[in-house]
């Protein structure tokens, strides 16, 4: 069985898991045996996702991180594996039920495109950045995703008149280590663009967009900390407009005008 | 030079000294304003905020357009050393100075969220229409007229930078004092953040990166830069083996060893993908070989930079980096 066969099936099976998992944590809130189940169903879903990216890995002979489908696989895992410890860890329903379905949605992108393995690396990313590099961006990416979800909730429940508050101090928390993560990533990826190439800095459309992104996520946080408890909604829908950014970052530049003779594009 | 390096010491300290008489002064005097501050405020009179902010930001990004337009086809050009050396002095001098009228309405602006929040986003708008629209000088007509089609070397983006780069350091100035961590988390931040733009966009003016042909069995020290203009480095240069190594099925380590001829030297370098080798001050990077002749080519292209101001950078990012850490570490202790 090949490799795109092995993916086919265990990420059906992840799904089905999940699934599984989020309707038993739904269905009897009180039931505190049902809910330790729906739990285990969710876990064994991660944990299977993990297996198959190492079963991936020692398959390709060289680290997984250089095709969009690979980062997908990755954003998935990070993304389903930190929404449980938050869940875990707050007990709020919500965040584990919003990331399944984004980790979902992704792996389903991985399964619609699926791609060629292609064995090669270049020798520009032979590199001990180009783990780091891809890593620490992944991470903030699944952060910033997960303030896009807490920014969706709170809208909800602003345009409902009900309590944001708490809400917003999640998202402000999240914001502030995905930005980490993202200012991480961009000097990793100026460190490592010096060494490979003697530049730090090319503006690459990559690293144009990647830049934009940073500066979408600093404006959020200024502008926190500039109203504090007034305009809310505003900072929200900034978050999700910032999500966008990301999006385009990560997928969208590849279509662009401006990029048709980036290093980055894969 | 001795007195020099006492006052390179004593000019800080005495400077939060002063800060810190008279932010004890304006505590107090702020605490008497207070009570007459309810009436509503006029546009453009003092204190300024969002409105105000936005709008000299603006300004400043058409007056950069407007420049861009009537000046073309000239780009602004900055200046190589010392007058980049010279120009940076001056610009911190005078910060450091103006911040200490921190009462006065106008620098108490210049220092606030919201001209920063004015200030990130219109750079971001530019950035932004750099995202969108190639860029590439050869374009001709209203896009390139008003720099759009080369933002980083139009007029719009040198004085939005230097706008966000002076809200930048008064933002600084203004938390240097009381020192707690909270202020040497922002301070890292900031100031890191201030020295990487300052070096990276005046040190690109220093920045030389030219290339050179090494042959097998010919010294040579010649380089060209882009231009095609040729230069000689002060040693000689030889190819003396290049190889690609198979070393697993999907992996490739291309390696050139270079003869140097330094003075009454002479030695070999090592360099391969992502391990430049460094020369005296030039750092030597592979770029490419006779792709005909594969692993037999005799001709390598290797890249050459010169970047004086790379440690400055560097500080910059180091000190970013340890800023960052901390936001981390408040972050979870929360």
């Amino acid at each position: 069985m090949d490799l795109i066969q092995v993916f086919k099936y265990s990420s059906l099976i992840i799904f089905a898991s999940w699934l599984t998992g989020l309707l038993l944590l739904l269905i009897k809130k009180e039931n505190l045996f049902l809910k330790k189940i729906g739990i285990i169903f969710i876990i064994s879903g991660i944990l299977l996702l993990l297996a198959f990216i190492i079963c991936y890995w020692l398959n390709i002979e060289r680290p997984p991180f250089k095709t969009l489908g690979e980062t997908r696989l990755w954003y998935s895992l990070f993304l389903s594996a930190t929404g449980l410890t938050m869940f875990l860890r707050w007990k709020w329903n919500w965040i584990i039920f919003y990331c399944l379905l984004l980790s979902a949605l992704f792996l389903l992108m991985n399964l619609l495109y699926p791609e060629n393995f292609d064995k090669t690396l270049m020798p520009a990313l032979q590199s001990i950045w180009f783990i780091p590099h891809v890593i620490v961006y992944i991470l903030a990416y699944s952060f910033l995703g997960f303030s896009m979800l807490a920014a969706l909730r709170g809208l909800i429940a602003f345009y409902r008149k009900k309590e944001i508050q708490e809400v917003t101090v999640i998202a402000d928390t999240i914001v502030y280590i995905g930005f980490s993560f993202l200012t991480f990533g961009l000097l990793f990826g100026a460190l490592w663009a010096k060494e490979a190439w003697g530049n730090y800095w090319t503006w690459d459309p990559k690293e144009t967009w990647s830049f934009i992104t940073w500066l979408v996520y600093l404006i959020y946080i200024h502008f926190r900390l500039s109203f504090k408890s007034k305009n809310i909604s505003a900072s929200l829908w900034l978050l999700l407009f910032a999500f966008i950014i990301i999006m385009i970052c990560w997928f969208g530049v590849n279509y662009m005008p401006s990029a048709a003779n980036s290093v980055h594009v894969y | 030079m001795q007195s020099v390096n006492l006052w390179l010491i004593l000019l800080p300290l005495l400077y939060y000294r002063i800060k810190k008489t008279l932010y004890f002064s304006s505590l107090e005097n702020n605490c008497m304003a207070e009570n007459n501050n309810s009436e509503k405020r006029k546009f453009l009179k003092f204190p300024w905020d969002y409105k105000e902010s936005f709008m000299t930001a603006f300004t400043l990004l058409l007056c950069g357009f407007a420049v861009n337009y009537f000046s073309f086809p000239a780009v602004p050009v900055i200046p190589a050393f010392p007058y980049n050396l010279y120009f940076l002095i001056c610009v911190l001098i005078y910060i450091f100075f103006s911040g200490l009228y921190f009462k006065s309405p106008f620098i108490k602006w210049l220092s606030s969220i919201p001209a920063a929040i004015s200030a990130i986003s219109v750079f971001t708008f530019l950035i932004l229409l750099m995202g969108f629209i190639p860029q590439q000088r050869e374009i001709s007509g209203f896009i390139s007229r008003t720099g759009l089609s080369h933002i980083t070397q139009s007029w719009s983006f040198l004085i939005i930078s230097f706008y966000l780069m002076l809200i930048l350091g008064y933002a600084i100035i203004k938390r240097s004092y009381p020192l707690n961590i909270k202020n040497i988390r922002f301070f890292l931040n900031h100031a890191g953040l201030w020295i990487v733009i300052a070096a990276a966009s005046m040190g690109s003016a220093d920045m030389m990166v030219l290339e050179m042909q090494a042959e097998t069995g010919k010294k040579t020290s010649v380089v060209y830069d882009q231009k095609g203009k040729f230069y000689k480095l002060p040693f000689e240069v030889e190819l003396k083996t290049f190889e690609i190594d198979e070393y697993l099925p999907h992996r490739k380590k291309i390696t050139s060893i270079l003869k140097i001829y330094d003075d009454n030297e002479i030695y070999d370098a090592a360099i391969s993908v992502n391990h430049p080798v460094k020369i005296h001050d030039w750092k030597f990077y592979l770029k490419s070989y006779d792709k005909n002749m594969g692993q037999w080519s005799v001709i390598n292209i290797f890249k050459i930079v010169r970047d004086p101001w790379l440690p400055v950078v560097y500080a910059g990012i180091i000190m970013m980096l340890a800023g960052v850490l901390l936001l981390f570490w408040k972050t979870n202790k929360n």
